[in-house]
């Protein structure tokens, strides 16, 4: 059956709520459900309701399940309040999302009178857009992605954001001058350890090694990294990074065995070590030095800028025990912690019988923690425990729990995610749990966050690499950690004495049944509620729960006798069309001239929650548009992407033999997503961030299996077959969002959350004649249309219709091709524009992409064209290799006819290279498109990235993938001289 | 017991607090009034609490939609001479009840606001011992703020009961 016309996708059935919601509760596991029905072509099916929305929505299938994505979620407090922000990469920038702070209605009056309303206990997007870090410009390589970190570098309140790029290191620092101002990044762009023939810092035995710490002890923090001839000391001074070691022998190079693994994965920055036995603040150099007897070395940075090194008075670790040489599993866990709270950073590492720790306070190596089981001090982390396997040793690391801001940080604690029947029940299934060092070992686990366990799926490197712990301002402990639906996080209650962890966000009060009473002058606690703050006065919680009750009362006898306001809500799901939802906060909003009688209520307490409440009724009915509303952004997204896949210039008839061989579905999808947010960095920051919020949840969707046949399976070469996948999986998306409203609405902080979103954040999306937004819907509708196009292009291009070609020529020819880029290939030669270099280029191939709406006269069949010419895509030849669905590169020989896959790669590289050819070649078009720019680029990524959006595959595969990729360098401009695909 | 203008009062807002220690009470009633003779609310409901000791917050609004009064009021000018007046213990009021009022001079603004709200006088005591109404109240002028003690401490054995 072929769709025609226009899709009927409202008509949807949704899931009836119960009549009395519970309170919020931790989302369900996304676990991938079954297979969805791919005939699904009318959006009717029912929507499944146990796929959690997480906020951040930083699916898997919009582009989270990347490395380059995942690998670079951090927390860290980047304004200087005190509390951490989370910070992650997606495929074009740095996002930043921060703690939604407590509610303040703006027209309350007095705020100071006002009662503070409950924090949401969700994560909300920061209001500007962070810094670009495009996959375009080489941050899709580990060797820029896995070096971000944040570091207090400047030695002002906030950390910055460092990032090594391809070009050198960047750095990027927040900047919020003052209250109630907008805020803005600056970048420092430098040329350390930037690529170079000379220094390879493209290789993980460098890049691996880049850290931070305060090394001279002024408060700041220096940047660590070590290169071939050792280590490198940068500090930032006056926006320059000036190195302090220069003068220094060579400590750690290469030469002395410092390339492998086994030795610089474990260095490490910290302040071990003090004058008198007292802290000073000034980090030491450790790391496992090669040799048999050697083991922990501790240096320091004198102020004569040489590295010293201490005395071992015992060899800790070295080379002959046990397998600290060979076992990842060992030397990959050597970290650093205050374990025994005496203000020095203590060294730790695991071995088969458990978790070690060596203490080097006073200038001489102690042992705090022998590994040797016994009754008195608990091994934990050993092998017989599963810890020799990754996804349990690789989530080692050391957290601060506790923390009182003002405060001496407490001991540090060993975070790791535990295997099933490890932890003591009732956490048999495993999961996050914490040890601290309690003597003369460590105690048993304790804080157990069990919700990350193998059977959710956290035992996948896309999980378990991506826990973190971090603090808010208040001293509040939080847990995060990355599910196939977006963040999910944890708040620490009870503190660390028994506490526990909770899904953080805010539960709506129990308006309907107030009966809390407080006995005046009482000293007794008042009844808990974690919703509050600290210290909020009872006498005000009494009001505004009597506020509620009345609240409700008033609705409820309006519009139903048996339904709350939050019932309402709710229920607006399945049967209230969005005008009762907005008539719903029209009457809450007249409310205000009806005072409650006989409630006791303080005016302003009255007028506060009577907002709040409002504000609930509109943000319900935000979501609503958003979602469901037949002129709504996630309709209209779908209807156009529906329109192009099925009735664009390349109909999937057309196309569906190209996804016989090795296109899974999901990649397929998940390129459509991704191909929408990453080909809008040209574009108006709003749309950018409208763009990666919505698609984040479109994604989500997808990450859940909803809509796919089989995941893993390849794509029928039946075109009906593709056209249901790409409608199904849109409506799984769709049938996801439209449950997710329903838990949204059931949630009071996941709501306040997203109805600041669409109310005035990234997700303000308003129809063009619905105010106040024309203009961005205007932009995001050209964005998503076009970059949705272009992907279609580059998945479905025959070389007979619209789509994009690659050719080459052969240099001593006369090309009509426009423009030419200088192109370095690597291997000596340089291909460029005929008499814009000496001597003139010879022998070589011009490349260049550009759509068919451009001319390929005298381009086919020169005498060196081979099969050359112009191709497709698909046409050239591009084959993925059937085991790795990875794109094979050659070498080409030089003066021969390049390989098709270098064809393609080398000549977008020329259409991305240089700005004035990209104008030019637009102006020649006569296209003058803006999108035109970022499609080129987008598609050399798309091609010179291996593969990774064409040809992604299963995510086992994924994962081999990368890792495969990352080991062998898979793209590097200019190439190095020596070839690193010769022994693939 | 006692009756002070809240910091939210302005023309618009009649908004007192009143402080008393009641056993027994059961309704309330609360009048809203110009010096001109203008009813700006009223309203009767339950009382807060049978056994309450302690302060209770008392709102009424000249824009409030109630039953039985005209829509829309007129909120007064700026330097309207306006009164509160509430019975506590029943409705209608019962010799046992207390009765509680207020004279202001409003202002538009709230006085946290920059407002200048001045009360006038204030009343407690027993039912009938206090005036009703702003224009009740004015009747014999009052230029200096004054409080009328009841000559009678309220309460005894007699359902509603009122201390302090």
């Amino acid at each position: 059956m072929r769709r025609t016309g226009a899709l009927v996708i409202l008509a949807l059935v949704a899931t009836v709520l119960p009549a009395l919601l519970p309170a919020v509760t931790e989302p369900a596991a996304a676990v991938p459900t079954a297979a969805a029905q791919t005939t699904n072509t009318d959006c009717t099916g029912t929507p499944t309701p146990d796929l959690p929305l997480l906020l951040p929505a930083w699916a898997d299938a919009a582009g989270w399940a990347n490395a380059d994505q995942f690998q670079t979620i951090m927390m860290g407090d980047l304004d200087g309040d005190g509390g951490d922000e989370l910070l992650g990469r997606n495929a074009s920038t740095l996002e930043v999302q921060r703690w939604a702070t407590p509610f303040q209605a703006a027209a309350i009056g007095n705020p100071d009178r006002v009662a503070p309303l409950p924090v949401p206990g969700q994560w909300v997007p920061d209001g500007v857009l962070g810094p670009s870090i495009p996959e375009i410009n080489g941050f899709y390589d580990p060797s820029t992605y896995s070096t971000i970190q944040m570091a207090n570098l400047d030695g002002v309140p906030g950390q910055e954001v460092l990032i090594r790029s391809t070009n050198g290191l960047q750095i990027f620092k927040y900047v919020k001058p003052s209250p109630g101002t907008p805020a803005s990044w600056q970048t420092i762009n430098t040329s350390v350890w930037a690529d170079s023939y000379s220094v390879q810092w493209w290789q993980p035995q460098y890049y691996e090694t880049i850290t931070t710490g305060d090394v001279d002890g002024d408060g700041a923090d220096e940047i660590v990294g070590r290169g071939p001839a050792g280590i490198q000391t940068f500090k930032l001074v006056n926006g320059q990074l000036q190195q302090l070691d220069a003068a220094s022998p060579p400590v750690m190079a290469d030469s002395a065995g410092w390339d492998q693994p086994q030795y610089y994965d474990t260095i490490r920055l910290a302040d071990v070590t003090g004058p008198g036995g007292t802290p000073d603040g000034k980090a030491e150099l450790i790391g496992r030095a090669p040799g048999s007897s050697t083991g922990m070395v501790v240096l320091s940075l004198g102020s004569n800028g040489v590295w010293s090194e201490y005395t071992n008075n015992v060899a800790v670790w070295p080379d002959s025990q046990g397998q600290w040489k060979t076992n990842p599993s060992w030397y990959t866990t050597i970290g650093t912690a205050d374990l025994n709270g005496d203000g020095f950073a203590d060294v730790y590492g695991r071995t088969q019988y458990g978790l070690d720790a060596w203490t080097f306070a006073g200038g001489t190596w102690s042992e705090l923690a022998s590994p040797a089981p016994s009754s008195s001090s608990p091994t934990i982390l050993t092998d017989a425990q599963g810890f020799d396997q990754a996804p349990y040793y690789a989530t080692i690391q050391a957290a601060v729990l506790g923390a009182v801001p003002g405060s001496p940080a407490p001991a540090g604690r060993i975070l790791a995610r535990y295997p099933a029947n490890v932890l003591a029940a009732p956490n048999q299934a495993g999961g996050v749990a914490f040890s601290s060092f309690a003597g003369s070992g460590f105690a048993a686990p304790a804080l157990v966050a069990g919700q990350f366990t193998d059977a959710n799926g956290w035992n996948q490197a896309v999980r378990y690499q991506t826990l973190r712990t971090g603090n808010l301002a208040d001293g509040t402990d939080l847990l995060v950690g990355k599910d196939a639906t977006g963040m999910r996080t944890y708040r620490l209650d009870g503190g660390t004495a028994g506490g526990s962890w909770a899904y953080p966000s805010a539960t709506f009060p129990a308006w309907s049944s107030y009966t809390k009473v407080q006995t005046p002058g009482s000293s007794a606690p008042p009844d808990p509620d974690p919703t509050m703050p600290p210290g909020y006065p009872v006498a005000l919680w009494d009001q505004q729960l009597a506020s509620y009750k009345y609240i409700n009362d008033q609705v409820g006898s309006t519009y139903s006798t048996e339904l709350t306001v939050r019932q309402l809500l709710s229920q607006a799901t399945a049967s209230n069309p969005p005008v009762t939802l907005q008539a719903l906060a029209a009457y809450i909003g007249g409310l205000a001239k009806t005072p409650p009688t006989g409630q006791n209520v303080n005016r302003d307490v009255w007028n506060a929650t009577l907002a709040q409440v409002q504000g609930w009724a509109l943000e319900a009915s935000y979501l609503w548009g958003f979602y469901f509303d037949s002129q709504a952004s996630m309709q209209l997204l779908i209807a156009q992407t529906q329109t192009v896949a099925d009735q664009g210039p390349n109909s999937p008839n057309d196309v569906a033999g190209h996804f016989e061989k090795n296109m899974a579905i999901d990649a397929l999808i998940g390129d459509l997503i991704w191909g929408i947010v990453g080909g809008i960095t040209t574009g108006d920051p709003e749309a950018a961030r409208f763009l990666t919020a919505f698609t984040s949840m479109l994604g989500a969707g997808v990450s859940g299996g909803l809509g796919f046949l089989n995941p893993n399976g390849k794509v029928s070469t039946n075109a009906q077959n593709l056209n249901d996948e790409l409608v199904s999986s849109f409506c799984g998306a769709n049938n996801f969002l439209y449950s997710s409203f329903a838990q949204t609405v059931a949630d009071a902080g996941l709501l306040d959350a997203m109805g600041r979103m669409t109310e005035e954040g990234p997700l303000v999306f308003a129809p063009a004649t619905n105010p106040p937004n024309p203009a961005q819907f205007s932009e995001v509708e050209a964005a998503s249309s076009d970059q949705r196009a272009i992907w279609v292009w580059q998945q479905f291009a025959n070389q007979n219709k619209d789509g994009w070609r690659v050719g080459y020529c052969w240099g001593n020819t006369t090309c009509n091709l426009g423009f030419i880029s200088r192109v370095d290939d690597g291997y000596g030669e340089f291909y460029g524009v005929p008499g814009s270099y000496s001597p003139e280029p010879w022998g070589g191939y011009y490349y260049r992409v550009l759509s068919t709406l451009g001319t390929t006269a005298n381009c086919e069949g020169t005498s060196h064209g081979g099969d050359g010419g112009w191709k497709t895509l698909m046409d050239a030849g591009v084959g993925f290799d059937t085991n790795t669905l990875f794109m094979p590169r050659t070498q080409a020989n030089q003066g021969a006819e390049p390989p098709a896959a270098d064809v393609l790669a080398e000549g977008l590289r020329a259409a991305c290279s240089d700005h004035a050819d990209r104008r030019t070649e637009r102006e020649q078009l006569g296209d003058g498109h803006p999108g035109m720019e970022g499609r080129q680029c987008q598609l050399q990524h798309l091609i010179t990235a291996g593969g990774d959006r064409l040809g992604r595959g299963p995510r086992s595969w994924w994962r081999s993938a990368r890792s495969w990729h990352s080991s062998r360098r898979v793209r590097r401009w200019p190439r190095p001289s020596s070839n690193p695909w010769a022994s693939p | 017991m006692g009756i002070a203008l809240s910091i939210s009062a302005d023309c618009e807002q009649g908004d007192v607090q009143i402080t008393y220690n009641a056993d027994g009470v059961a309704r309330q009633a609360v009048t809203f009034t110009s010096q001109a003779g203008t009813v700006l609310d009223a309203f009767e409901a339950d009382a807060y609490k049978p056994v309450y000791d302690g302060t209770e917050y008392i709102l009424t609004d000249a824009q409030a939609i109630r039953p039985g009064l005209p829509q829309p009021r007129p909120v007064p000018a700026a330097g309207s001479v306006l009164g509160v007046y509430v019975t506590l213990g029943e409705t209608p009021p019962v010799a046992t009840n207390a009765e509680f009022f207020l004279l202001y001079r409003c202002d538009t603004q709230r006085n946290d606001k920059g407002g200048n709200n001045v009360v006038l006088m204030t009343c407690v005591g027993d039912y009938g011992t206090c005036p009703k109404t702003a224009e009740e109240a004015t009747a014999t002028p009052a230029t200096e703020p004054s409080t009328t003690v009841p000559a009678t401490t309220p309460g005894g054995a007699v359902v509603p009961k009122f201390t302090g």
